[in-house]
């Protein structure tokens, strides 16, 4: 074995050992797949982000359910808390109907500003329990990467606000895209429906 | 632990990590700078306007913006350096790619990560048929990134220099669809000692999403107004610029997938000092 083969598994042993040691301290998700398979699954995409908790994630660690995904920001004082109080409807309406179970994504847009803190904060003003409702901030380009992942566009205005499209989108267990839904309750519950479907 | 490690060994063989690349492009403040052009800062009045705009208000054009100085690729990448990239990064190889991150036709004329051993007449042609994510993957690998869209259209706009003949060489390159690519050494210099932004090949800029679909009025996230069709022309900078809107629809339309045989790209850097 060449020296580089052995940094390399030394590593692969050291993000082991990192992946195991953090913790939302939500219950486990189910295991990951042994592949980030398949070759459509968003969690392809490897950046590292935190969570409202201060827990360094990557979208692979959703995998295993099915995911509702947003891209908000806390300083947004219109479309993003119509955008919560529709997605906490839909989950209302998801665990009612006993679909099988479902965590909510939300990624901040605004990595200047939002912090963990400010993202707990959020949640708890919101009633978004960790259980089922994961905040995440990451670095500017990988906000980027996610935003063109979802096929979302933002862009940062002059005044503060970020000007944003208002996509809800469903992850498959495996991370692979199901639907979309414009973040208005009437094209929500369409999701509703691939879920029962898929 | 011999399964934790089996698990993550497939899943890293299976997915992309463009978190490495930026921890890469992070580590290594030694990035390429030779074929780099320096772009003085200065004010840019984008294309269309950054404020909100208040409903029943007329539409105002855009305020100037600052464009800080950046590092500019002199042109654009070219087929051989992509297949250096292929060569050292083969999950971004065709056929290995996975299609989260491109679509059919990506790489669908090559190059091949074999071809540096080869002799390749093309090998001078700007790298085309790449998606966001293979452009994005390639600069952070060279410790860069992709330009903003403010940055593109500030060197495009070259300082105000020749501005007729730069509109004119790029509507008769729009007329003639299935031109020939130039190798990128032989394409024009502008005044800032660029090469070919215009009239060679449609180029990614790390924010094309960043202006909201006209497609969607209803979902956009604030009351901004930069619809492309109709009133939202009201608000271009320039209504008789047709290149600048043939420019912003074409990057309006693309998904971070997409390829196009006339679509490559430069890469851009942080100046430090």
């Amino acid at each position: 074995m060449n020296p580089i083969h052995n940094v390399l598994l030394a590593g692969l042993a050291g993000a082991c050992l990192i992946s195991l040691s953090f913790s939302t301290g939500a219950a486990p998700p189910a295991p990951l797949p042994t592949a980030i398979a398949p070759a459509n699954s968003l969690y392809s995409l490897a950046t590292v982000w935190q969570d409202q908790n201060k827990a360094n994630v990557k979208l692979a660690h959703y995998a295993g359910q099915y995911v509702l995904m947003a891209m908000i920001y806390t300083h947004c004082k219109d479309m993003c808390p119509m955008t919560v109080a529709t997605l906490r409807k839909l989950v209302e309406d998801w665990q009612a109907q006993k679909l099988p179970p479902v965590h909510v994504v939300l990624v901040s847009l605004d990595e200047a500003r939002d912090t963990p803190q400010a993202l707990q904060a959020f949640a708890a003003e919101y009633h978004l329990p960790a259980d089922t409702w994961s905040l995440l901030v990451g670095a500017r380009a990988d906000v980027r990467r996610l935003s063109v992942l979802l096929g979302m566009s933002y862009q940062k205005l002059e005044n503060g606000d970020i000007a944003h499209s208002n996509l809800i989108t469903l992850l498959a267990p495996d991370g692979h895209m199901l639907g979309q839904a414009a973040g208005f309750t009437a094209d929500v519950a369409a999701l509703l429906k691939l879920v029962k479907t898929n | 632990m011999t399964s934790c490690l089996r698990r993550l060994t497939l899943a890293l063989a299976a997915s992309v990590s463009l978190a490495n690349l930026d921890a890469l492009a992070a580590a290594n403040d030694t990035a390429d700078k030779t074929s780099m052009v320096r772009i003085p800062g200065g004010l840019f009045t984008p294309f269309f306007p950054r404020d909100p705009q208040t409903d029943g208000a007329l539409p105002s054009k855009a305020r100037p913006v600052t464009v800080a100085a950046f590092l500019l690729d002199e042109r654009p990448v070219s087929r051989r350096e992509f297949a250096v990239f292929l060569a050292q990064y083969p999950q971004w190889r065709r056929g290995q790619a996975l299609t989260v991150f491109v679509d059919a036709g990506y790489l669908r004329d090559g190059p091949d990560a074999a071809a540096p051993q080869t002799v390749d007449k093309d090998a001078d042609l700007p790298v085309t048929q790449v998606s966001w994510f293979a452009a994005d993957a390639y600069c952070a690998a060279q410790g860069k990134r992709l330009p903003s869209t403010d940055e593109w259209e500030y060197a495009l706009a070259d300082d105000g220099r020749n501005q007729a003949a730069l509109q004119q060489q790029i509507l008769t390159w729009y007329e003639r669809p299935n031109s020939r690519l130039s190798p990128v050494t032989a394409l024009p210099t502008n005044g800032y000692g660029v090469r070919g932004l215009a009239g060679a090949i449609w180029e990614w800029t790390e924010d094309f999403n960043s202006l909201t679909s006209g497609a969607e009025p209803r979902a956009v996230g604030s009351k901004d107004r930069n619809l492309f069709c109709g009133g939202g022309s009201l608000s271009a900078r320039d209504a008789q610029d047709y290149a600048a809107f043939m420019r912003y629809s074409t990057r309006m339309s693309l998904q971070g997938s997409y390829t196009m045989s006339s679509l490559g790209f430069r890469c851009a850097l942080d100046v430090t000092q």
